[in-house]
């Protein structure tokens, strides 16, 4: 895998406080990676230094051969609280946006319609953004980020200020952007970060916990599980008894009419339990694979 | 470059819609008609006012029409030059604050790009307010008093524009470092009206203080004939071109 950046021991302090302390991460390419952690963990210090807002104080930033120089052309940048000027209209901040990026008038036009399209602002693009509301605000400054096509696109907490329907809009437009460049968004809400990320960079205080990717981690987190819940009846308790016996089951917590099955066969064992079932006539009232979720991971991970 | 070009149209888009391009000129236009217009009727509007005893002979001359100019430059330097500073106080530091200078910055914009393209929108826009309030006053000086001499005329403006812009470009630089734009208005109009009194203190010794030129246009309007500028106009360079290194200096998106 290529990495774009490298980020090597990045520290940063404000006066006493030390908002960063020797991160060291990687960003590969094409990739949407998400920046989890609790509030005050370093992730907006991240990414500004990224973003070439603020100078770490000790550490360093390594970028890939070919995109040397100023790394604020292949970068797209949206701050926690977009800051837009109000008296400009959504047409003309994007337009502003990808001539300062170094985008000729015609290029810049065109990139605007089409971004305006798929940010859903068509209709609104004439008016002062200052009318704006909270989730247009968000949807622009998505539009104006990557009107220049960058390589890395840098979202800070894209979507935690929004309403259900504003991120569900967000997290669309990112899931099609990813496959064109690589997205680093930070959030504390490690759902956000399941639905669209492929890898997780996980923070607290100031360092980095871990780094993977999304699958391995949520492997890691804990085996597959079934479990199994039937109506109350003689027949359903010797049944659940004997699901013990299946060669797939790893590890089975069972209470009278329910239980619970840890197994790394998940198809082989989830065929057998409802074939079983069906034959001895056991009713079933829930049947439910799952795994032991990321939520419980990411706790655990914060805590140590 | 052509970076500079978008943001020195954005500055200027800015101007017009946030009405500054209206209410700037409008305040000098107003300071620019009422000096020969009060020169001309002043003893009429005393006679009017009244309150004269019985066969109270008044005889206020009318002066001549460089001197009516000349108080016009004069209003300029007070109220003028407040409407400048307030006009200017909070363009870097407003920026700052609300995150849209953070805006401009995260993208491949230099920060000698940003603060020469507000610089140059300083320039136009404080040049187009002062034209319009000069060439005012010049106006109706010609048509109520008299004939002013075309040359000493231009000169003088040139010179009264220079320091107005020096006076913006002060502005500037204290809206980059100084978080309150009250306060940068008051650093900066403080700054000019200091100037401005040391230089008529110490007229001999300090005439190369940029506030040389504002003394030298209004004395070349007053005698027809202007005292030397050049090492005034000179220093003023060297403090615009230093001054727009600081506001440079000052201008990061990180929060102050």
């Amino acid at each position: 895998m290529n990495n774009i950046v490298v980020a090597e021991n990045l520290s940063r302090s404000f006066g006493r406080t030390e908002a960063l302390k020797e991160a060291s991460f990687a960003i590969g390419e094409k990739r949407c990676i998400a920046l989890l952690g609790p509030n005050g963990a370093g992730k907006t210090t991240t990414l500004s230094i990224l973003a070439g807002l603020l100078e770490p104080s000790s550490g360093n930033l390594k970028t890939s051969g070919e995109l040397s120089g100023d790394r604020r052309q292949w970068m797209g940048f949206l701050p926690q609280q977009p800051a837009f000027f109000g008296w400009m209209t959504g047409r003309e901040t994007v337009m502003t946006a990808g001539r300062l990026c170094g985008l000729s008038a015609t290029e810049a036009a065109r990139r605007s319609e089409e971004l305006l399209e798929a940010a859903g602002l068509k209709d609104a693009a004439h008016r002062p953004v200052a009318g704006y509301s909270g989730g247009m605000k968000q949807r622009l400054g998505l539009a104006q980020a990557v009107i220049h096509r960058p390589r890395l696109l840098l979202l800070d907490e894209p979507v935690s200020a929004l309403d259900p329907i504003g991120r569900r809009d967000v997290l669309e437009m990112l899931a099609v952007w990813k496959q064109e460049m690589t997205i680093l968004l930070s959030t504390h809400v490690l759902h956000d970060a399941e639905q669209i990320c492929d890898e997780l960079i996980l923070m607290n205080k100031g360092q980095v916990v871990m780094q993977g990717e999304m699958e391995q981690l949520r492997q890691a987190a804990g085996k597959p599980f079934l479990r199994v819940v039937a109506e109350e009846s003689e027949n359903a308790s010797r049944w659940i008894a004997g699901l013990r016996d299946l060669p797939e089951a790893l590890k089975v917590e069972e209470e009278r009419n329910q239980c619970r099955i840890e197994t790394d066969d998940m198809d082989a064992l989830r065929d057998k339990v409802l074939r079983s079932a069906l034959d001895q006539g056991v009713k079933l009232r829930t049947f439910e694979v799952g795994r032991k979720s990321l939520e419980i991971w990411f706790m655990e991970a914060l805590r140590t | 470059m052509k970076v500079y070009g978008v943001l020195l149209v954005k500055e200027l888009r800015e101007a017009l819609r946030t009405g500054k391009l209206i209410w700037l000129p409008a305040v000098f236009v107003l300071l620019g008609l009422i000096q020969p217009i009060s020169a001309k009727f002043m003893p009429d509007i005393i006679a009017a006012a009244g309150s004269l005893p019985e066969g109270a002979m008044i005889q206020i001359p009318i002066p001549k029409p460089g001197e009516v100019l000349g108080q016009t430059l004069s209003q300029f330097g007070t109220i003028g030059v407040l409407a400048i500073c307030l006009a200017y106080m909070g363009t870097i530091s407003g920026e700052k604050r609300n995150g849209t200078a953070a805006w401009i910055l995260v993208k491949p914009v230099a920060r000698l790009a940003y603060v020469a393209s507000k610089w140059t929108a300083l320039c136009l826009i404080v040049g187009f307010a002062f034209l319009l309030g000069y060439g005012g006053a010049w106006y109706y000086t010609n048509l109520l008093i008299g004939v002013a001499d075309a040359a000493t005329v231009a000169v003088s403006g040139f010179l009264y524009f220079a320091w107005l812009v020096f006076v913006g470009t002060v502005t500037i630089a204290a809206s980059a470092w100084i978080r309150s734009p009250a306060g940068a208005a008051f650093s900066a109009f403080g700054f000019a009206i200091v100037l401005q009194i040391v230089r008529g203190l110490f007229e001999n010794r300090l005439s190369w203080l940029p506030s040389g030129l504002n003394n030298a246009a209004i004395a070349g309007l007053a005698a027809g004939e202007t005292p030397s500028w050049a090492v005034a106009a000179s220093v003023t360079a060297v403090c615009v071109m230093a001054l727009i290194t600081i506001a440079v200096k000052g201008a990061n998106a990180a929060r102050l």
